[in-house]
């Protein structure tokens, strides 16, 4: 049979805000399934990266219910394996544009592109969730490193994405959308948003912009 | 809340290199040529009792601690102890009033779980992190630890005109405790071998103090100055005539599986227990290739980690919880193989003796198939 596509966008927060929505991600994984994390947009020295295994694999026990779940954790100067081993792809959040600088440095669109087109699933969250939409100017305000880059995967039907929406964003959220011409879809903490073939399901709030 | 300003305290590269004797070279890297060289014919052979020798001579103001459990309580900032600085975490949970100056060293086992799927030689997740460590201190204090740590690599006859020197000022996050820090990396030969970090301001008790963090691995020591080594040697003769990258991918996670094992950890599917299982899995998966002898794998992580651990649990409860989960893990294989291959799809308690579960297999699955299987996996 064969398995249908999904990306999973989620707009952030704790391990319990998110709780809901991760569950949905969760839910679509099969015993014995493997994901691929990748947690390259935070900047951390390899005390720090031991702590996001720690919590990636936390994240999972609360999940995976009596599923067998495995993950592998990439770090940035590694090489990327190949996606076909995995069942998902989990991009965690961080510093958008180093997270884009990377996903464009290790050659990865075209791999995520066909990793979808091969049923698999995406999980993006914040930052994660950002590169996968069509512009990332969305959150401009991160690019301290002047990164030229700002073309996101656009995995996601022409939308862009902010996530830890408020509604005191809304003002420079529009602003950047008449100025850029951007489609934005932002997602409040404790929502998420699954893309799957053509349609789009909404948890929790959202507003299009 | 109290606001620190680290910029009035932050060393400059270019005044530690001067204060250090150190010469820029290429690629902002520094080298250590106004220091006294060391010609190689000298070298020693470095065992663990030769370096801590050296390290401890050269330290001897310091205090020389046991390790602490590499199994760390639930709610700190990593599962597992990856150096032995996280004793500042330990004495932070048990109020313990820090004196001026709190020095010590230490021999640490350690776990490091993000490089399990990148294990070759040179790298690993379980090793012995010698850590030489000042809490309370001052900033001065990194610059004699630099110059007592060459003093210690000139003892043990290491090449210093090999050694280059990075150094970086930056910020981490460690759990919730932020703080600044002075970076020193040094290299041999290109290969990165110990680090010495001089945290401005870590976050403890109601303070923010300086501490000194002087880190480097007893196994990548001994093997980057003989890269065809074995880089486990306690397992010299499973490297003979063998691709040593593959040989150490295998061995490293049943070593770092006995390391866990020994504090009473078991196997399961939430934290420290969830780690276990991965590492199971890891090197059930790897040994379908090389088949070493598990319980001779495990003795002898056995007989080495137990130098550290002086309170280990019996090695035949080891022997029997780690090959007990290597079982249930390669059972999972031979379901996946007989779903992948055969499209058979069985739902068989897979928590029991391989032989056990070949056994049930064979009232569901024809002969053929669980013949086929055997002789892919066994």
């Amino acid at each position: 049979m064969k398995k249908v596509s999904k990306t999973f966008i989620s707009g952030g927060g704790s391990k319990e805000q998110t709780q809901e929505f991760d569950s949905l991600f969760f839910s679509e994984l099969a015993n014995n399934s493997k994901i691929l994390y990748i947690p390259v947009a935070l900047d951390r020295d390899y005390k720090g990266f031991e702590s996001c295994f720690d919590w990636f694999a936390s994240l999972i026990n609360f999940h995976q219910g009596s599923k067998d779940i495995d993950f592998e954790m990439i770090l940035k100067d590694a090489d990327v394996p190949s996606l076909k081993n995995f069942d998902a792809v989990y991009i965690g959040g961080g510093n958008t544009y180093k997270l884009l600088n990377y996903i464009y440095t290790k050659e990865l669109k075209i791999k995520l592109k066909e990793f979808l087109e091969s049923g698999g699933l995406i999980y993006g969250g914040s930052a994660g969730a950002i590169i996968l939409g069509k512009d990332i100017r969305t959150v401009e305000e991160e690019n301290n490193e002047n990164y030229l880059s700002y073309e996101g995967l656009n995995f996601l039907g022409g939308y862009s994405i902010k996530c830890h929406f408020r509604d005191s964003d809304s003002v420079a959220l529009i602003q950047k959308a008449n100025k850029y011409g951007l489609k934005i879809l932002a997602l409040p903490e404790k929502s998420g948003v699954i893309f799957s073939n053509k349609n789009i399901s909404f948890v929790g709030e959202h507003t299009e912009l | 809340m109290e606001k620190f300003s680290f910029n009035e305290y932050r060393f400059a590269e270019n005044d530690v290199a001067n204060r250090l004797g150190l010469v820029e070279g290429v690629d902002a890297l520094y080298t250590l040529e106004n220091i006294n060289n060391v010609e190689s014919k000298e070298r020693v052979s470095l065992t663990r009792e030769v370096i801590e020798n050296s390290l401890f001579e050269s330290f001897s103001d310091y205090k020389v601690l046991k390790s602490e459990s590499v199994v760390r309580p639930l709610g700190e900032s990593t599962l597992f102890t990856t150096s032995g600085v996280q004793r500042i975490e330990t004495l932070a949970k048990n109020d313990v009033p820090l004196v001026s100056q709190e020095k010590f060293v230490t021999s640490q086992p350690v776990i490091r779980s993000q490089f399990m799927d990148k294990i070759r030689q040179g790298t690993s997740t379980s090793f012995v992190n010698y850590s030489v460590e000042s809490f309370n201190t001052s900033n001065e204090t990194m610059i004699e630890v630099f110059k007592k740590y060459i003093q210690c690599i000139e003892k043990l006859k290491i090449d210093t005109s090999k050694i280059t020197v990075e150094f970086s000022n930056g910020s981490e996050k460690w759990g919730q405790n932020r703080f600044d820090n002075f970076v020193t990396k040094i290299f041999y030969e290109n290969i990165e071998f110990a680090d010495i970090a001089l945290i401005y301001n870590y976050p403890f008790s109601k303070n923010k103090i300086p501490i000194v963090d002087l880190g480097f691995g007893m196994e990548r020591l001994i093997w980057m100055l003989d890269r065809e080594s074995p880089f486990f040697p306690e397992y010299a003769d499973y490297y003979v005539n063998s691709n040593k990258d593959l040989v150490t991918g295998v061995l490293d996670p049943i070593r770092s599986m006995v390391l866990i094992a020994l504090d009473g950890t078991g196997p399961s599917n939430a934290n420290h227990g969830y780690r276990l299982r991965q590492f199971s899995k890891r090197f059930v998966d790897r040994n379908l290739v090389t088949k070493f002898d598990e319980n001779d794998l495990i003795n002898k992580a056995y007989l080495f980690w137990t130098q550290f651990n002086h309170d280990a649990k019996n090695i035949d409860l080891i022997l029997n919880t780690i090959k007990l989960e290597n079982s249930r893990n390669f059972n999972a294989l031979l379901l996946k193989k007989l779903r992948d291959d055969h499209e058979i799809d069985l739902n068989i308690d897979i928590n029991r003796s391989s032989e056990d579960f070949i056994t049930n297999l064979g009232f569901s699955v024809k002969k053929e198939i669980i013949d086929s299987l055997k002789n892919y996996f066994l």
